[in-house]
């Protein structure tokens, strides 16, 4: 493979999903990159097969066809650099399928470092299935043997600011390196240090032969409340890249394939929207959320910011079997619109978390199925929440900041038999305020600009103008404790081919203006004293709209959203809201 | 098209590795044949260790702790035995909370391994070694009858395979008025499983395991908790097992069977199997260990609707095919074993051989 840097004209990107490979080419017309062909094919990544490559291979196949170049020679080779038409100049890889690597937090401080090491392992497919600190009430040996019954894949340890005190640190690193010492040394855990920097040397030859692996990164608490992330997040992507690379020769040669250009999915979708967040200026967030079978993951950026949480407890495959253990049975079946018996929720679960890439065949298990969806998101996004600083603008603490767009990708969600389902399932678990446009990545793009951007960073710019994503909705939620009924806003939207519609909101309601796609409009909002749609109070204001497959939608059902307790009032409440949607 | 694949077939050939949790001793040789109860490796662990911090214990330097214990690594201990002496008039000897053997002495400390945990690693296969992975384990190569499940309660069972199936009885339960004497070291095969009295009653009994079509998910937490090896063929609900399984298991009554209830694992394509010995012919090939979907291939249906039905694949259809869910998939007609025709998307088949 070539230096990626040099001439990357046409570029491959590959991403391993657990259930679905996806291939993308992008290269230059008319000077500017776009995405010129993609390709799909099942997951060859676990068992049986266990050889991501033959996914690949079938993938690069689909997509010669596609895009009518051919990209692999005879012996199974990428044609590299590209030339006559065929080949390509580069590959980078994504990858998120796998089980989620199971991860010890150590911290000094269970409010302090402990709470910032969860944030870091939050940023990658990490199952935290023990947390340790100075404040824990186990002994030492208790540690030590839950370390080593747990046998976890990784273990990171934080604590103490840069140069500060050290001597608690050192015992609980200790503590840590003779539990590792007592694991058979084939299958000791990777060490990502993240703490008093002062200790970095101590740690990385302590930790020598003791662990599989042992890096050390900037300290994610340097001093006082100060969190910075992302070094150890990058660094933890590169650790879980290496496991991976170390497990599955498959992997490895996919990984020397693209020169070293193989990210997790997760860290590729927060780069990308950290990148988003700061070219484009706005006052508001941007919010990607990707609900997959591996993982359900949300990233959230605000002026180059990026706070990220990566759930695989929340994804929609092997997760589902043990998903009533962290939510209970009622929080599924409240989401239903049809009656189907808590009996049922369960034995479904089980079965489609047994086969994650089953799908759903009767219109019961479809609703089953978005219910589920609700509730994860649900779950995912008030994790989230409580993790973005206060000062990011925000209409109320229990719900998410102002999001200007929200990008959204995942197979429930795009393959929704109507768009009004995907844009129900979103509104009834992101709950946003304000005014935002939901935006479809239909072939989970987003982590591949993210990756690709490595290796050129003009390509997700210009792929991005070109229209590879698809407006949803543009939604209005104006947020009030009027009773149901009282009316809240009216306005107007004046299409740009001089077309005005006007309309009157109520509390309570869920109103659509079309707005197809290509069309674009002024939506002038006069909401009432008591109402906010994102200007403040009774403030008006006007926004350039841009046309979506359902337009522009008016959300007026209030924040928090009340569900009725009743089964058959609340069933029918929210058929009403598909039905606004559909007709 | 790859597609999960389970094996049900009556006389293959299979290829298993087991292997120690830790390192250990191998007590097997290259080309010996074992039995299912056999124990192919071994090794000791503990899971529990005591650290004690000698220094701090007795108010000294980690420097002057170290020259006070008198024990040293690989050394056995019992309890109370004196690791380091007493300082002065206020302080007692520092002695061994329980019985095991040092495994770390430094820095005022010393690390023990309580008791002495002794692993057995058994063959749970009837067959021949065929390969050895020094201080780690065996391969197993074993001819027989095989079928694999969807879910185990991770317990091991070897007996006489016995059906709890009435004649005339399409429902046929594991019903706890069935469940008596008879079946007393017994594995014994269902088509499903509701009633937790049934659970308990069979485990009571007892039997050596319980092979069931299918479970009802709030059984679940009590099927893991029982000692006895329970493996699920089709999934969880009410699911009668599938015609190839129970055709398979009926054509084995009284025979030896073994009953591996693994837990499933969708990573590794570790799965609960039912094997029963056969002797060697030595001409079977391997068992495939991928499926692949083609006009032909003899597939079960792993979603509702249809759940557990068995068929061929008849022709696959070239357009996507729009299911009453809304989704527009790519799909397969089977023949299913009455002769039923149904339409089913790919993702909902596995192949079975």
């Amino acid at each position: 493979m070539a230096d990626p840097f040099v001439e990357t004209e046409s570029i491959l990107a590959i991403d391993l999903g657990l259930c679905n490979t996806r291939a993308f080419l992008f290269d230059l017309v008319d000077g500017n990159y776009r995405l010129i062909a993609f390709a799909v094919s099942p997951s060859t990544t676990i068992a049986p097969l266990n050889d991501p490559r033959i996914g690949v291979f079938e993938v690069i196949a689909q997509l010669e066809k596609n895009a009518g170049r051919q990209l692999l020679s005879s012996n199974k080779t990428l044609i590299s650099p590209s030339g006559g038409g065929n080949g390509i100049d580069c590959l980078i890889n994504v990858y998120s399928a796998g089980p989620a690597f199971r991860t010890v937090l150590v911290g000094l401080v269970k409010d302090d470092s402990l709470k910032s090491i969860r944030n870091l392992a939050d940023t990658a497919y990490t199952e935290v299935v023990d947390c340790l600190s100075m404040g824990d009430q186990r002994k030492p040996d208790e540690w030590i043997d839950t370390i080593i019954k747990i046998h976890p894949d990784t273990i990171l340890i934080a604590g103490g600011t840069d140069n500060g005190a050290s001597i608690s640190m050192r015992r609980l690193a200790d503590y840590v390196g003779l539990a590792c010492y007592l694991i058979p040394a084939a299958e000791r855990p990777s060490i990502l240090f993240t703490g008093n920097q002062a200790l970095a040397d101590g740690i990385k030859e302590s930790f020598g032969s003791l662990a599989s692996s042992v890096r050390v990164s900037s300290n994610i608490r340097p001093f006082g409340n100060v969190e910075d992330l992302q070094p150890a997040a990058k660094d933890l992507s590169e650790m879980i890249t290496q496991v991976n690379r170390n497990r599955s020769p498959g992997f490895e040669e996919l990984y020397a394939w693209s020169g070293g250009y193989t990210l997790p999915s997760c860290y590729a979708h927060g780069r990308m929207v950290r990148f988003m967040s700061k070219a484009f200026e706005l006052n508001k967030a941007i919010m990607a959320v990707d609900l997959g079978a591996s993982a359900a993951t949300i990233s959230f950026g605000f002026n180059g910011q990026l706070i990220q949480g990566v759930y695989p407890q929340f994804g929609l495959g092997n997760a589902l079997i043990h998903l009533l253990d962290i939510t209970p049975l009622e929080s599924v079946t409240r989401w239903l619109t049809v009656d189907i018996s808590p009996d049922y929720v369960q034995n479904y679960l089980n079965q489609k978390g047994q086969y994650p890439s089953s799908i759903p065949v009767t219109r019961e298990d479809m609703v089953l199925e978005q219910a589920v969806a609700r509730q994860v998101l649900s779950l995912a996004v008030e994790q989230l929440r409580k993790k973005i600083p206060s000062e990011i603008p925000r209409l109320f603490e229990f719900t998410l900041p102002y999001c200007e767009p929200i990008l959204v990708s995942g197979s429930v969600l795009l393959n929704a038999p109507a768009f009004g389902q995907t844009l129900l399932i979103l509104l009834d678990s992101l709950q946003p305020v304000g005014t935002t446009t939901f935006i479809l990545d239909p072939n989970h793009l987003l982590p591949i600009l993210g990756a690709v951007a490595d290796v050129n960073p003009s390509v997700p710019v210009q792929v991005l103008e070109s229209g590879v994503f698809e407006g949803l909705a543009f939604v209005v939620t104006p947020v009030s404790n009027a009773r149901q009924g009282t009316p809240l806003l009216s306005g107007s939207l004046i299409t740009n081919d001089g077309n005005t519609l006007t309309f009157e909101i109520d509390q309570g309601t869920f109103e659509v203006l079309p707005l197809p796609i290509g069309k674009s409009a002024r939506l002038l909002l006069e909401p009432r004293f008591h109402v906010d749609v994102g200007f403040g109070y009774g403030k008006k204001g006007e926004v350039e709209v841009s046309g979506t497959h359902l337009g522009v939608v008016f959300d007026a059902r209030g924040r928090p959203l009340l569900l009725s307790g009743n089964d058959n009032t609340r069933r029918e409440m929210m058929n009403k809201w598909i039905w606004s949607l559909e007709s | 098209m790859y597609a999960p694949l389970s094996h049900i077939h009556p006389s293959t050939l299979i290829q298993r590795k087991r292997v120690l949790p830790v390192p250990g001793r191998i007590l097997v040789g290259q080309g010996q044949v074992v039995s299912p109860m056999e124990v192919v490796a071994e090794t000791e662990f503990s899971s529990e260790h005591v650290l004690l911090d000698v220094a701090a214990l007795l108010h000294i330097s980690s420097e002057e702790a170290d020259s006070l214990i008198n024990c040293h690594v690989g050394d056995r201990l019992s309890v109370n035995q004196v690791i380091a002496p007493a300082r002065g008039f206020f302080s007692f000897p520092v002695l061994s909370p329980v019985n095991g053997h040092v495994i770390l002495v430094g820095e005022g400390q010393v690390l023990l391994e309580a008791g002495d945990s002794k692993f057995e690693l058994l063959a749970n296969y009837q067959g021949k070694i065929t390969q050895i992975f020094q201080d780690k384990g065996v391969e197993i190569t074993a001819e027989g009858s095989i079928i694999q499940g969807l879910w185990g309660n991770g317990k091991f069972g070897f007996g006489s395979l016995q059906s709890n199936f009435v004649k005339g009885n399409s429902d046929n339960i594991l019903n706890i008025d069935k469940l008596n004497t008879n079946y007393r070291g017994s594995i014994v095969f269902a088509n499903h499983c509701s009633d937790k009295k049934a659970l308990k009653k069979a485990a009571d009994l007892p039997v050596r395991g319980l092979i069931l079509g299918s479970i009802s998910s709030d059984l679940l937490s009590q099927a893991i908790d029982l000692d006895l090896p329970i493996m699920v063929t089709e999934g969880f609900g009410h699911h009668r097992m599938s015609s190839l399984v129970y055709k398979l298991l009926q054509d084995n009554i009284n025979k030896d069977v073994i009953l591996i209830g693994n837990n499933f694992d969708p990573y590794t394509g570790v799965r609960p199997e039912v094997f029963i010995p056969l002797p060697s012919s030595g001409k079977k090939p391997l068992a495939m260990d991928f499926g692949f979907l083609s006009v032909g291939s003899q597939v079960r249906i792993i979603l509702n609707p249809g759940l557990s039905g068995v068929g061929t694949v008849s022709r696959f259809l070239e357009d996507r095919f729009e299911f009453p869910s809304g989704l527009k998939l790519p799909a397969a007609e089977i023949r299913l074993e009455n002769g039923k025709m149904e339409i089913v998307p790919l993702v909902n088949l596995e192949v079975i051989n």
